[in-house]
């Protein structure tokens, strides 16, 4: 009996978040069935398209391509943004000197010199990542910084009422209090890296799913354009998700936390927006 | 210098006499603390009372080496202290805000040890044992979020332990806690002082808590404070939440200590 | 005072050692002049563009246009985050979509965007307001759903009426959540609008980087890239300022 109700509630559950999406997506289908219009396919077709060029064409190669790029970009970024942010964070006249020149280039768009970049250095791999990485460093740095200046004053005392040499410190302390913002800021530089990735393959590429798509666009090829913008769609979205249950998960106690008292932090997360 | 001595535990050969020696303090111009001696004997419980904002929290931060005094300077065991030292263990106010939320009780206990390059295993087992010690044997697996304020406090309390120092310096510590919760905690600070033998700092404002707890009480007071007096506490070495709050003694060591604090108010 | 001063001196010479960089990896060749050119040049340039007829028309289209975008998206984003958020269902029912919108990055649709409106103005307002729906949508659900529960209960018990409850509760309330919201979509309208004019050659300073670049005049692109990245500071700089005002209750009743 209990089991069947535990089941029930989570079909239910599932039923509440989906049907509408299901819906629109069964509407769609409905509506551009009997499209004769250029630009806009039946999307039955669409998905066929998408299924033929993954199975039978080179789509999945494309996407694997770009996602590699994508994964080393940010892992640079993350790497020299959190690095440079500890430490930026904790030397506060550091900070102070260098705000003025770091809020100028992170204003920079990051898409501006994706032309130079990729054609200055070719159609390979490289430029992309550099690019990828350099616009995705500004937000996690700057989050990094905040994150360190946001530690409580409480907890760094302690630290050092009970002398915690400092690679332990920074490890077991500055990091994790840091996280939150930390992962907020990667949240965020995992768009600007979208975004980034998809530009710098319009560019001069041969491959990628940037490529893919600009390609099947200046072919005239309006179902894969579409097939293919679906398809970066659907890997942003899962892209983000997965990246949601892995913040969730290193951030169990921040979460747990707000959940009780201090929902005074909330409003400390995400202070660097935007990332188109 | 204070001669009155109740029945004391043997000490540990390495227990160590903290002093404090002509100890000034000022934020820029202002002078929160002037010319402060005090000394504190091995396994002795000294309680520092006074007004909020005398600058009691001010002296705990310059008796822990967390903050250079302006002059004079503190000692422990003849050594001066210019930072945090071994000896010193800190309870702060603030329980929440000194543990470590992505840790589980028994590895904030342990993570000092860890700073001192004790084994896993071993720091982990003096850790749990502390933990016992303070009454909290089956939390040692929780959050400090999954705890109640008391339950924080004791952890805090187990930590300072586990990290074997023999002088504890505690502020405020009881402060935001129900009024049973800090009976049960001033208990256990005493319980704690007979077992372990360590000498404990306790600052409050507070006046029962610092007469039930302590061997001394230091009265604070002034702009810039200084020490209007010194109350030696005469309870005895076994005390009790009733029986010594009844006491007659006890009634007039707290107007004593009262009538000290409110005169430079009504002034 | 003397304090401010020195750091701003400071702040001068970070500025000064960065541009240093730049001149040391020219002059030693460690920069390739193809990627960045000599910083003196740049420099000129920066200058010279000002004179150029076309710069005054680029700014205006990418500002303008960035505005435009900001705009239609922010009036369709406020109202409706607003419903989502009043009502629990609607709110589980749209997460998804939500989630799917605000992970899309919006240039992935340019080639679809071009097909169907062509490389216009038009297009890339379209471009910018998806952008810019999405922040803003997200922090006015959340700032319709953090409504204190003493407040929902002083509603109910007085039962104010529906519309009197939008305009004079939840807008307000949320407001500070909307004013994040404008804020971030203040940037993505500005990353995007030159996004897109980089890369569909539609007007703005997006086109001049592209076509300066395409002319081998990468000193020139730079200018405009430097000029870009002041757009920004500017905009982040007098948002700050008009917040402070619009929202003067907000900052006093948390400041702590
Ligand atoms: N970092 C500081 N800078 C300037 N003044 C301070 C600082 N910390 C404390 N004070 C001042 O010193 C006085 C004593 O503070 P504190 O030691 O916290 O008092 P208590 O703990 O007895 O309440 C107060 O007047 C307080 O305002
Ligand atoms: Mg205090």
């Amino acid at each position: 009996m209990f089991v069947r109700y535990v089941v029930v509630d989570i079909v239910v559950d599932l039923l509440r978040s989906i049907w509408l999406p299901v819906c629109l997506v069964l509407l769609w289908l409905y509506a551009s069935s009997g499209s004769t219009s250029v630009y806009f396919p039946p999307l039955a077709e669409i998905f066929a398209t998408l299924v033929r060029e993954i199975v039978h064409g080179d789509l999945g190669r494309h996407l694997l391509l770009s996602l590699s790029n994508l994964a080393v970009g940010m892992a640079f970024a993350i790497v020299f943004g959190v690095a440079c942010g500890l430490v930026i964070g904790r030397a506060e006249t550091w900070r102070r000197i260098w705000s003025p020149t770091l809020n100028f280039l992170r204003a920079v768009p990051p898409a501006a010199i994706v032309p130079i970049i990729i054609i200055a250095l070719g159609v390979g791999a490289a430029p992309k990542i550099f690019v990828i990485a350099l616009g995705s460093f500004w937000p996690i740095l700057l989050n990094t910084i905040d994150g360190v200046r946001g530690t409580s004053p409480a907890l760094i005392e302690t630290a050092r009422a009970y002398r915690i040499p400092a690679f332990l410190f920074v490890f077991r302390v500055a990091l994790p209090a840091a996280l939150p913002q930390i992962m907020a800021g990667i949240r965020v530089a995992l768009a600007v890296g979208l975004v980034l990735m998809v530009i710098s393959e319009f560019f001069g590429a041969d491959a990628g799913i940037g490529f893919y798509i600009t390609d099947a666009s200046t072919r005239f090829a309006i179902q894969e354009t579409w097939a293919g913008t679906l398809l970066v769609g659907a890997m942003g979205y899962v892209l983000s998700s997965l990246f949601l249950q892995l913040e969730r998960r290193l951030l169990f106690w921040y979460f747990q936390e707000d959940g009780q008292a201090s929902s005074k932090r909330k409003g400390r997360r995400n202070k660097v927006g935007g990332g188109q | 210098m204070n001669i009155m001595t109740p029945v004391k535990p043997p000490m540990p050969a390495r227990a160590k006499s903290l002093s404090v020696e002509g100890l000034s303090k000022s934020y820029g111009n202002i002078h929160v603390l002037s010319d402060l001696n005090l000394r504190v004997e091995p396994g002795e419980v000294i309680a520092i009372v006074g007004p909020s904002g005398a600058g009691k929290t001010t002296l705990l931060r310059c008796l822990s080496g967390l903050m250079p005094p302006t002059s004079g300077g503190v000692k422990v065991g003849g050594e001066p202290v210019r930072e945090p030292v071994a000896e010193i263990g800190l309870v702060f106010q603030d329980y929440r805000g000194s543990m470590l939320p992505w840790m589980r009780a028994v590895e904030n206990v342990a993570f000092p040890l860890q700073g001192k390059g004790v084994p896993k295993a071993e720091r982990l087992a003096r850790a749990r044992a502390c933990l016992e010690d303070v009454g909290l044997p089956d939390v040692g697996e929780r959050y400090p979020w999954q705890m109640s304020g008391g339950m924080q406090q004791r952890v805090a309390i187990a930590r300072a332990i586990a990290y074997d120092a023999h002088i504890l310096l505690m502020d405020e510590p009881f402060g935001s806690l129900d009024a049973q919760t800090r009976f049960d905690l001033e208990d256990l600070v005493l319980s704690l002082r007979k077992q372990l033998a360590i000498s404990i700092v306790v600052v409050t404002h507070d006046i029962d808590e610092a007469v039930y707890l302590a061997d001394r009480v230091i009265v604070l007071s002034g702009h810039p404070a200084t020490v209007i007096d010194t109350v030696d506490i005469e309870l005895g070495a076994n005390r009790d939440q009733i029986t010594t709050k009844a006491d007659p003694r006890f009634a007039q060591y707290r107007s004593r200590i009262l009538e000290q604090i409110r005169r430079p108010a009504a002034a | 005072m003397g304090e401010g001063f020195r750091l701003f001196i400071w702040q001068g010479v970070a500025i000064l050692f960065v541009v240093a960089i730049w001149a040391l990896g020219n002059v030693t060749g460690l920069i390739d002049v193809a990627i960045l050119p000599p910083v003196q040049i740049v420099g000129y340039q920066i200058i010279a563009v000002l004179a150029r007829p076309e710069f005054a028309a680029a700014m205006g289209h990418t500002v303008f246009d960035a505005l435009r975008g900001l705009l239609i998206g922010s009036i369709l984003a406020i109202p409706a985050g607003i419903l989502i958020g009043m009502f629990p269902a609607v709110e589980r029912a749209t997460r998804m979509l939500i989630d799917f919108g605000r992970s899309f990055p919006v240039i992935a649709l340019l080639p679809i965007l071009v097909l169907l409106f062509g490389a216009t103005s038009e297009m890339k307002v379209v471009a910018i307001a998806i952008a810019c729906f999405f922040p803003v949508l997200i922090q006015t659900i959340s700032g319709a759903r953090r409504l204190d529960p003493t407040i929902v209960d002083t509603i109910r018990s007085y039962r104010i009426p529906a519309h009197l409850r939008f305009f004079k509760v939840l807008l307000p309330a949320a407001g500070p959540y909307i004013s994040t919201g404008l804020r971030i979509a203040t940037t993505v309208s500005i990353l995007v609008s030159v996004g897109v004019e980089i890369v569909s050659l539609t007007p703005g300073i997006g086109r001049e980087i592209s076509l300066a670049r395409s002319y081998n005049e990468t000193a020139t692109a730079f200018a405009y890239i430097f000029f870009s990245g002041l757009l920004g500071v500017l905009l982040t700089f007098l948002w700050d300022r008009l917040e402070a005002r619009l929202l003067g209750w907000h900052l006093r009743s948390t400041a702590e």
